[in-house]
């Protein structure tokens, strides 16, 4: 398993973190050894579970109770208008 | 007041006249006079607490008390929110974050009559084995100034050990309450999963997350525990199965336990300091009563393997939530959406976090998903099969807590892969769900040594008794550090 620096801005990308071209270099040397460490695991013959019949799961009521800190939530919101957060579009 | 104060401390200033007032102002001369050097505590409350402390001593004049943690001060690590208050999980990315709802767990101490004084130091994000990386401050380890006090939960277990309050809260999702609490010589406690609610807890892992106490003693760990434990309806993965109630041991017998050693928690990368320590703790087993069984766990050592697979692929599921839409760091100029993630991602969070961000997204992508996160997952269900199989035979495995002595401050901070070592021994209780408690169990040159039991699931009463007996029986538990 081959950590280049490719694979690293790739995966920068897919994490969505934003790094300079030291970071990514340095995080290939960090990753290397971790990667190879945690690749270890290829080394046992294990199996995959059977379906299980579920232990069937307590269900409460379906009933709504409005949240108690609604204004405490959007006072967090970094942009809002109309107790709603704002944000950039996705088309842009 | 004493300096290093139990419960019973506490309970004997009420005893003899001291008001909450009193004792929680004591708690925060404590920490004044020592945080400075020791860097445990990110934020006081100290106004709501003295209010919440007036309002206590009213409660208790007209004849209202509350069990064993009334009027009791606490911290608890910065990864549990508060109402009104701000939590920042150690991150610059929630540098003003406000809770919006107080964490179950804060809510129940609260119930319970504790006074929370604030906010303990952890690794961010909990990420972490010596609280190292905080984005906020370094934390020492009051047994020796130069060496960590293990992590995540560190600045509670400080909060603690330095005696600033008897008992507090940490988090633990692969040992990140028994590790710290081997380092500073505390009992560190981490349930069954499913038996302390998450809800209010900054989720790490969700599958591997519990809260939990650190005490000097079972049964101050105990009683924080009663508090914590028991279904909650804001938490589904909680169970409805009752606690079982829990009365502790008048003696140091063991008679009648049957304690497993696994080799495998004994061989390669085992300090020999450490070997020691626990080889005589397993002698004052044996002398109590208890039948030492040697066991195998064939896949104890492909267990860290699967943690650090598991781990950062929740966890980078987890934290995909700190994207500068709702809360926290938001660095939005210049051009849209992705790009704003991105930029806050990168500058909101510590290079620990951002490795492990990286690694869960490597291991659940496409073309290594299989050979990693699945494999990972086939290995934690055998290995559990394993561990509850062994409970037939055994009432409780014993191991070290750490396979190394505190380290020094900087020591690991450029070689992750020596970090996550830390976490040999105690993994494999996360993994498979079952609940673990380190206890004081000597000191090698100076420095504390940490014994870590562990019982079948739900089995929390079996590891306070064992635990409890053991404390009968020795006197580490007992020992404080020296106060400058």
């Amino acid at each position: 398993m081959q950590i280049t620096e490719s694979l690293v801005k790739n995966l920068a990308e897919l994490a969505r973190i934003e790094l300079s071209d030291a970071e990514v270099h340095s995080f290939a040397d960090q990753l290397r050894p971790v990667l190879d460490f945690v690749g270890q695991i290829q080394q046992a013959e294990l199996t995959d579970a059977p379906v299980d019949e579920e232990a069937p799961v307590p269900l409460r009521a379906d009933e709504v109770h409005p949240f108690p800190n609604q204004a405490g939530i959007i006072q967090q919101a970094p942009d809002a208008q109309a107790g709603m957060w704002k944000v950039d579009s996705v088309q842009s | 007041m004493t300096q290093f104060p139990t419960l019973t401390d506490i309970h004997q200033a009420y005893a003899e006249g001291a008001s909450v007032v009193d004792v929680v102002t004591d708690s925060y001369t404590a920490i004044n006079t020592q945080d400075k050097k020791l860097g445990a505590v990110l934020s006081r409350r100290q106004e709501q607490a003295l209010s919440e402390a007036q309002a206590a001593d009213a409660r208790r004049k007209n004849g209202q008390k509350l069990g064993p943690l009334d009027g009791v001060p606490m911290i608890v690590k910065d990864n549990m929110t508060m109402a009104g208050e701000i939590t920042t999980a150690a991150s610059n990315i929630l540098k003003n974050y406000v809770g919006v709802q107080t964490a179950t767990a804060v809510e129940r101490l609260q119930s319970a009559g504790a006074i929370i004084l604030g906010k303990a130091n952890l690794d961010e994000f909990a990420m972490g084995a010596s609280t190292e990386n905080s984005a906020y401050q370094v934390t020492k380890n009051p047994w020796d100034e130069t060496k960590v006090p293990g992590g995540s939960s560190g600045g509670s277990a400080v909060s603690v050990a330095a005696g600033y309050v008897p008992v507090s809260l940490g988090s633990d999702t692969g040992g990140s309450i028994r590790q710290p609490a081997g380092f500073c010589n505390l009992v560190g406690f981490k349930p069954t999963y499913g038996r302390v609610s998450r809800s209010g807890l900054i989720a790490l892992a969700s599958s591997l997350d519990q809260i939990g106490p650190f005490a000097h003693t079972v049964e101050d760990a105990a009683a924080v525990y009663e508090a914590l434990a028991g279904c909650d309806h804001r938490d589904a993965t909680t169970s409805a199965r009752p606690v079982t109630p829990w009365t502790a041991p008048t003696d140091g017998s063991l008679k009648g336990i049957r304690v497993g050693v696994p080799k495998e928690f004994f061989q390669d990368g085992l300090d020999s300091r450490v070997k020691k320590v626990i080889d005589e703790a397993l002698t004052e087993f044996e002398a109590a009563g208890a039948q030492i069984i040697d066991v195998s766990l064939p896949l104890a050592p492909l267990a860290l393997a699967a943690y650090y697979i598991l781990l950062p692929a929740e966890a980078s599921a987890n934290l995909a939530r700190f994207d500068g839409v709702r809360y926290g760091l938001s660095e939005r100029d210049g051009a849209g959406l992705r790009e704003m993630y991105s930029r806050t991602r990168g500058k909101g969070f510590g290079r620990e976090v951002q490795r492990r961000m990286m690694i869960g997204t490597f291991v659940l992508s496409a073309g290594y998903g299989d050979a990693y996160y699945h494999q990972a997952v086939r290995l934690r269900r055998s290995l559990t099969e394993q561990l509850h199989q062994m409970f037939d035979q055994v009432d409780v495995l014993l191991s070290p807590t750490s396979p190394t002595l505190p380290f020094d401050l900087g020591a690991r901070t450029q070689d992750p892969l020596s970090m996550y070592l830390a976490d040999l021994y105690t993994v494999p209780a996360n993994l498979a769900g079952i609940p673990a408690l380190s206890l004081p169990a000597g000191f090698a040159e100076g420095l504390p040594v940490g014994l870590q039991l562990m019982a079948a699931a739900w089995n929390e009463t079996t590891l306070f008794s064992v635990g409890a007996a053991y404390q009968h029986r020795t006197e580490w538990h007992t020992k404080n550090p020296p106060r400058s």
